[in-house]
């Protein structure tokens, strides 16, 4: 392999062994570099993809690959005709040659035919040994499987870009996004740079026909809406974007300035390196400006065009959450003591010196007791400090998702909690958790609403939060769940009575009291105007 | 492809003359060989079946001599190779003799890689090209088709394939790259991309 083994793989090492990696026969190890060098190099990408068609191709069999009936019986047959005549021949020898009188020792049989490289007069190579049938069972499996997936990977990758996306910033001659494309898209979050413009982000609904073993093709593709003058347009992600990914989260600064994060995205099971995406949008073209290893991107905030934080996953190599600071001229990654075990699922503020994010405590740090314990931390501009949680329970088991911050000392947060199990007693993860607001007023974290699952639901959740600077703003959640903040009080706006009654809500925006665009899952976009919300209709 | 401890069993057994381990394992592999032989011999059955026989007989004769440094699917395609390439040649004087004026067309009598310097000759290429993935497919030369389906069906690493035709490691990766590379446009074709 052209590459060092303990760093990155090169292209060159890596095309030397994407046969091996699309027949499946790489180690473990090589596979996993692969697939990581794979996730950020789209050239290769596309000779993998030619890889499993070309595997693909050579699984398919023709009659003549068949051996008829009968056949081995007649070969055995013959096999054996073969060696009774070499007896037969060889007690003639030994006739003669007690005849002769000549005393010979044993020899072994030796096939005259073979040439020095014959495996039966030569010394074989070394190999590691694996299982037959394993293997041919993988192959099996995976030979219909590569050719679908590989199909249909490139028609999603190929497909709505070519249906819907035109060359950027214009949309002029792009046809809007279809009923029917939108739902094919999980949308999670959603920006708005003035009331007819914005822009809205998430990933293709995961591919059920995905394989974790092979990688091929993407389980979920990027996904970046534009929304202009009363019209949602897919736009094309970044061509180095392309892969299972899904971006979670958009600001935008300005019509013609804007950032989105998001990261790799695997089905449960699949021993995928996670890598994290930040995608820079500048003068009317998306790009990836940054890309991290082992790590997520999960939330942004862009608190002036000189103060900007993105957080993310836990960093299983740093032992700590990913926290990058956008300081106007370029990202950098902060480290502090404090985000040690922290995944970070929240990120908002007002200004450099007043930033909060929020997130979990993984399971077995200090005092989770086995359970992950929720985490609210806050920047003054010099340092960070843990802050206290005011909720009915213990953070054991609560989530908090997102936050918004109206000024410094007015903000909101949103999440989900663990059902106690009865009066005073501990979480209990057997129960549906429960819809949760928490409020910072006075200096401290207080919940201030709670909205319990409807019958049969496992989870309940406000994902989403935003609020202006008038502190009215806009919660939303499971199944459609929205939560109205005004005048210091939130009201539930929409309460599901079944957890099948709408979409996921996943991310909300407003430019105005009384404008606004909701997003969720297979394409759920919902905009608000001063007699509700309604949904977009194409 | 890969072996199973019951393989190496099975080979120790065969050298101490055990016919019924043989039968085991000729089973086992049989479909397996019948394949690649097919692929590369063709639909000659009878033809087919004398090389498997062959085949077999070397894997009695040559157990003893199995050392285990090499997997066990290895050692018998090893020998399949080489039988195989017994048959070809003898078919290729048999039908030389009967077409004297025939013009000679298969590379094997060379092993010099026209592609092992990366070059991919173009107009084999530009006719690749109008040609569906199948047609491409066999369209290949029977070398660059053999490593090929020696990597992408049977499952042999490139070092495994390496051994199993007697050439460098790198000369089978610059086999299997030429043969993406003169596949690429029916692939493309095949895959609705413009070239």
């Amino acid at each position: 392999m052209n590459a060092d083994d303990a760093g990155a793989l090169t292209c060159a090492g890596c095309r030397d062994v994407l046969p091996e990696y699309a027949a499946y026969t790489c180690t473990p190890h090589t596979r996993a570099r692969v697939a990581a060098h794979l996730s950020r190099c789209a050239a290769c990408r596309e000779e993998a993809r030619q890889w499993a068609a070309i595997v693909s191709l050579t699984q398919q069999s023709l009659p003549q690959d068949e051996p008829p009936p009968n056949s081995l019986p007649r070969v055995l047959s013959g096999v054996r005709a073969q060696r009774a005549g070499e007896h037969a021949a060889a007690q003639m020898l030994a006739a003669h040659e007690r005849r002769s009188a000549r005393i010979m020792a044993p020899q072994p049989q030796v096939d005259t035919q073979a040439r020095p490289s014959d495996p039966t007069s030569s010394t074989p190579r070394t190999r590691p040994s694996h299982g037959w049938r394993r293997r041919a069972s993988a192959l099996g499996s995976l030979a219909a499987a590569l050719l679908i997936t590989l199909l249909a990977g490139i028609l999603l990758a190929r497909g709505p870009a070519d249906e819907q996306t035109g060359a950027q910033p214009s949309r002029a001659g792009t046809p809007p996004l279809t009923a029917a494309a939108l739902r094919g898209l999980d949308l999670r979050a959603v920006a708005l740079v003035a009331p007819d413009e914005g822009w809205a982000v998430g990933g293709t609904v995961p591919d059920p026909t995905y394989d974790p073993l092979t990688f091929q093709t993407p389980y979920s593709l990027p996904v970046l809406l534009h929304y202009m003058r009363g019209r949602w347009y897919r736009v094309q992600a970044p061509a180095d974007l392309s892969g299972s990914v899904r971006l979670e989260a958009v600001r935008m600064l300005s019509p013609t300035e804007g950032w989105a994060v998001g990261g790799s995205l695997f089905p449960p099971g699949a021993d995928a390196l996670p890598m994290g995406y930040l995608l820079h949008f500048h003068n009317g073209t998306w790009r990836v400006d940054t890309v991290l290893q082992n790590t997520r991107l999960t939330r942004l905030a862009l608190l002036s065009p000189t103060d900007g934080w993105v957080v993310g996953d836990l960093d299983p190599l740093a032992g700590a959450a990913v926290v990058l600071h956008y300081d106007g001229t370029g990202w950098r990654r902060v480290t502090d003591p404090i985000f040690r075990g922290l995944t970070l699922t929240a990120v908002g503020g007002t200004s450099g010196g007043n930033v909060w994010v929020a997130g979990i405590r993984e399971a077995g740090a200090t005092g989770s007791d086995g359970q992950a314990a929720a985490v609210l931390l806050h920047f003054d501009g010099a340092r960070w400090a843990e802050q206290a949680i005011h909720a009915n329970t213990p953070p054991l088991g609560l989530w908090i998702a997102d936050l918004a911050m109206a000024s410094p000392t007015d903000g909101w947060a949103v999440g989900t909690v663990l059902e106690a199990a009865g009066p005073g007693g501990a979480a209990d993860p057997s129960r549906p958790s429960s819809a949760i607001v928490l409020r910072y007023q006075s200096g401290s974290w207080t919940q201030v609403a709670r909205y319990v699952a409807p019958a049969g639901a496992p989870t309940f959740a406000l994902d989403a939060v935003v609020v202006t600077a008038e502190g009215d703003g806009w919660a939303v959640g499971t199944a459609g769940l929205r939560a109205h903040i005004r005048a210091g009080q939130v009201m539930p706006d929409a309460v599901p009575a079944s957890i099948a009654a709408q979409p996921d809500l996943w991310g909300v925006a407003v430019s105005s009291s009384s404008d606004g665009w909701a997003v969720g899952d297979r394409g759920s976009l919902l905009y608000h105007a001063s007699d509700g919300w309604h949904p977009y209709s194409p | 492809m890969v072996t199973t401890p019951d393989d190496t069993t099975l080979l120790a057994r065969i050298a101490l003359g055990e016919e019924a381990a043989l039968e085991r394992l000729a089973a086992d592999y049989h479909p397996h060989l019948w394949r690649y032989l097919a692929r590369e011999l063709g639909a000659d059955v009878g033809l087919i079946e004398d090389v498997l026989q062959e085949v077999y007989l070397a894997i009695w004769r040559g157990a003893a001599s199995y050392r285990g440094d090499a997997r066990v699917s290895t050692w018998i395609f090893q020998i399949a190779h080489h039988r195989m390439l017994d048959a070809r040649r003898a078919r290729t004087r048999r039908e030389r003799r009967a077409q004297p004026l025939r013009a000679e067309c298969d590379g094997e009598a060379s092993e010099v890689d026209t592609d092992a310097a990366g070059t991919v000759p173009s107009h084999e290429d530009a006719v690749l090209d109008r040609l569906t993935l199948t047609e491409a497919l066999n369209a290949l030369s029977p070398k660059h088709r053999e490593a090929l389906d020696l990597v992408c069906y049977h499952g042999f690493t490139v070092d495994e394939t390496a051994t199993i035709l007697g050439l460098p490691p790198g000369t089978v990766k610059s086999r299997l790259s030429y043969a993406r590379r003169a596949l690429s446009g029916a692939l493309r074709k095949g895959m609705g991309i413009p070239s």
